[in-house]
């Protein structure tokens, strides 16, 4: 994947975390413009950075944080998700809950990510994934998809869809590309192709939509 | 003989007189008595130099009365007073110039200063009934002159005193008598005066209700608190770890570029990799059985989902709840599907469960069926026992019908009431 250095905004009250996600962040390059330990200075961060011109690349926030120590934080991206529709936002989460992650998806259009907070030891899927969603992707921790694929699927569009077309849109929750598909199932990039073509008709998802991915994604969260 | 001791004074009294008079009541009768005087001595002394403070003196005699009744084999009398912790004590004043008890305990030491007093003569009368004929004969004296109500009495001989001492030995065989009854008499008045009433109990209970409820609640702070500790502490500082171990797997991998063997820090640094996350995934279970944040942030539903996509079941969710519940209910509640789920994985023996929730009305239900093989043991060792309590404690129950064979039902209801607001 190609890397381009991006802008961050970071939002963590754990000191100890922060500094070590700005290390990592630096080491690969990127700038934190600001590093903030709670909801209200973040959003004060993000105004400030946009109305400045240099809007971030990518914004990434943990949950619970002060004020409230409740989901400050997840409330937080929401709301900047509604104010700046197009503004990538990955949210870090202790634990992982459907409930957080609709609330997260269901906000705005842009690139979004919601991750269990462990991932960031993985370090090089980590920066991945938080290039997939400053590129406008968007990355749903694997442990929300499996509790969500596991779950019955007997309603709704989804039930239209075959078992392999179902897998093949949970890789895509999780934010893999068709050629990281392709190798993960052993079969051609085109067969791929032809299965996401699949899903996109099935779902009625029409071409000239330019987040087909993302709203696929978003009717397999939701079902 | 094997005849049972009298358990208290006014049992000894009925028995056959050599038992009574030869037992510890009498005795204490005149202990009691003996009090008595005293009490009425020091409670006028305190009266009349303290008149306006004299509600404060009745409730402190009125300890020693509750306590006093015991020397003659009655219970301790309860308090009727609202207990108070040392928290409150700048209130003790108000709460207890406004309540019954600490008047009618005033109207008890009134009256026990009058019946002290009198309590004199029959004491009085005893200790002249012993000392006079002990004093003829310890004396050796020839003369006892008794003059009383007019009556002019000269023992001089032998006989005399003999007859003089019979005389004695019958009042003070009659004063025994009299003086344990009339300790009993005093016993009954504070027993009516100062017990507490239909009315006074039932507030209590009622504050007793309420402390139980508020124990339920402290309960859920202290998760609570915990929660907030491990996911603060531990958690932030495992996920660095982990970030850490990350970059050291970065460090090697420039390492390798250049040439040098990692093969084996490399392995070292991965199963340290795998120790963190195994951790980090424990403790998060750990987290989820105290007190989960989706819990707080999103209610019980949203809780129960998040459970149940964790385990190796199929669960069937039929939660009819749109509006947040009190917060001990929802902790309540969903603790026991954790236990409950917790025991249907354990055993093994079912496939699928079914969760229904509702809150009809002022009622909370929750039932929990699963397809297994029955014959569980609803009293027995689980953590189920603990569930119930805190049901019961919340004014609900928990009902668990087992058949042998199937199908397992756990029921759970509980009142919405807006005290259980925490």
């Amino acid at each position: 994947m190609q890397q381009t250095a991006m802008r961050i905004v970071l939002a963590e009250d754990s000191a100890l975390l922060r500094e070590g996600l700005v290390g990592l962040f630096e080491r690969f390059g990127h700038t934190v413009t600001d590093a903030v330990p709670d909801a209200l200075s973040l959003v004060e961060a993000v105004e400030r950075a946009i109305t400045a011109g240099r809007a971030p690349h990518i914004v990434i926030t943990d949950v619970r944080m002060p004020p409230d120590n409740t989901d400050d934080g997840l409330r937080t991206a929401v709301q900047l998700r509604h104010r700046y529709p197009e503004l990538p936002v990955l949210v870090l989460s202790q634990y992982i809950a459907d409930a957080y992650a609709t609330q997260l998806l269901d906000s705005g259009t842009g690139g979004v990510g919601y991750l269990l907070k462990d991932r960031v030891g993985r370090v090089t899927d980590f920066m991945q994934s938080v290039q997939a969603v400053a590129a406008g992707g968007i990355v749903i921790d694997p442990d929300v998809i499996r509790h969500l694929v596991t779950r019955s699927t007997d309603a709704g569009p989804l039930a239209r869809l075959t078992p392999r077309e179902r897998e093949v849109l949970a890789r895509m929750a999780e934010g893999r590309t068709n050629r990281e598909i392709a190798a993960i199932l052993s079969v051609s990039e085109a067969a791929i192709a032809k299965h996401i073509g699949n899903i996109f008709s099935k779902l009625e998802l029409a071409h000239d939509d330019g987040h087909r991915r993302v709203r696929a994604v978003l009717l397999h969260l939701r079902a | 003989m094997n005849r049972t001791p009298a358990t208290d004074a006014w049992v000894a009294i009925r028995q056959a007189p050599w038992s009574f008079l030869l037992s510890a009541w009498p005795w204490r009768a005149v202990i009691y008595l003996a009090f008595s005087v005293v009490i009425a001595f020091v409670a006028l002394l305190l009266l009349a130099v303290t008149f306006l403070v004299a509600p404060l003196w009745g409730v402190l005699f009125a300890r020693v009365e509750r306590w006093r009744v015991s020397l003659l084999g009655f219970p301790r009398i309860g308090s009727a007073h609202i207990r108070l912790g040392w928290d409150r004590r700048a209130e003790w004043l108000v709460i207890r110039l406004g309540e019954p008890v600490t008047w009618r305990e005033l109207g008890h030491l009134v009256v026990s200063i009058v019946l002290g007093l009198l309590t004199l003569v029959p004491l009085l009368l005893l200790a002249t009934a012993v000392a006079t004929p002990l004093w003829a004969l310890l004396g050796m004296s020839p003369r006892v002159e008794l003059s009383f109500l007019n009556v002019s009495w000269v023992a001089t001989g032998t006989p005399e005193l003999v007859l003089l001492a019979l005389v004695a030995l019958g009042v003070v065989l009659v004063l025994t008598y009299v003086n344990t009854l009339f300790a009993l008499a005093q016993a009954s008045l504070a027993l009516a005066l100062l017990s507490p009433r239909q009315e006074e109990l039932e507030g209590q209970v009622a504050r007793l209700m309420v402390s139980r409820k508020s124990l339920v609640r402290a309960f859920e702070g202290e998760r609570r608190r915990i929660e907030r500790d491990l996911h603060d502490g531990a958690q932030q500082q495992l996920v660095a770890l982990s970030l850490s171990l990350g970059i050291a797997s970065l460090e090697l991998d420039a390492l390798a570029q250049r040439g040098v063997e990692v093969g084996a820090a490399r392995s070292v640094v991965g199963k340290a990799h795998d120790q963190v996350e195994s951790a980090l995934s424990s403790l998060r279970d750990t987290v989820r059985g105290i007190h989960p944040q989706v819990l707080l942030d999103h209610g019980l539903a949203a809780a129960i989902d998040e459970l149940v996509g964790r385990l190796p079941l199929t669960v069937d969710l039929d939660l009819d709840l749109d509006a947040r519940l009190p917060v001990a209910l929802e902790a309540s509640a969903y603790l026991t599907v954790s236990e409950a789920l917790t025991n249907v994985v354990r055993h093994g023996k079912a496939s699928v469960v079914t969760i229904s929730a509702r809150r009809p009305g002022d009622d909370f239900t929750l039932s929990i069926v699963d397809d297994g093989i029955g014959g569980a043991d609803p009293g027995g060792g689980s953590g189920l026992t603990g569930l119930r309590e805190r049901a019961e404690m919340l004014g609900g129950s928990l009902a668990i019908t087992s058949p042998s064979g199937g199908p397992t039902e756990l029921r759970l209801r509980l009142p919405v009431t807006p005290s259980q607001e925490g």
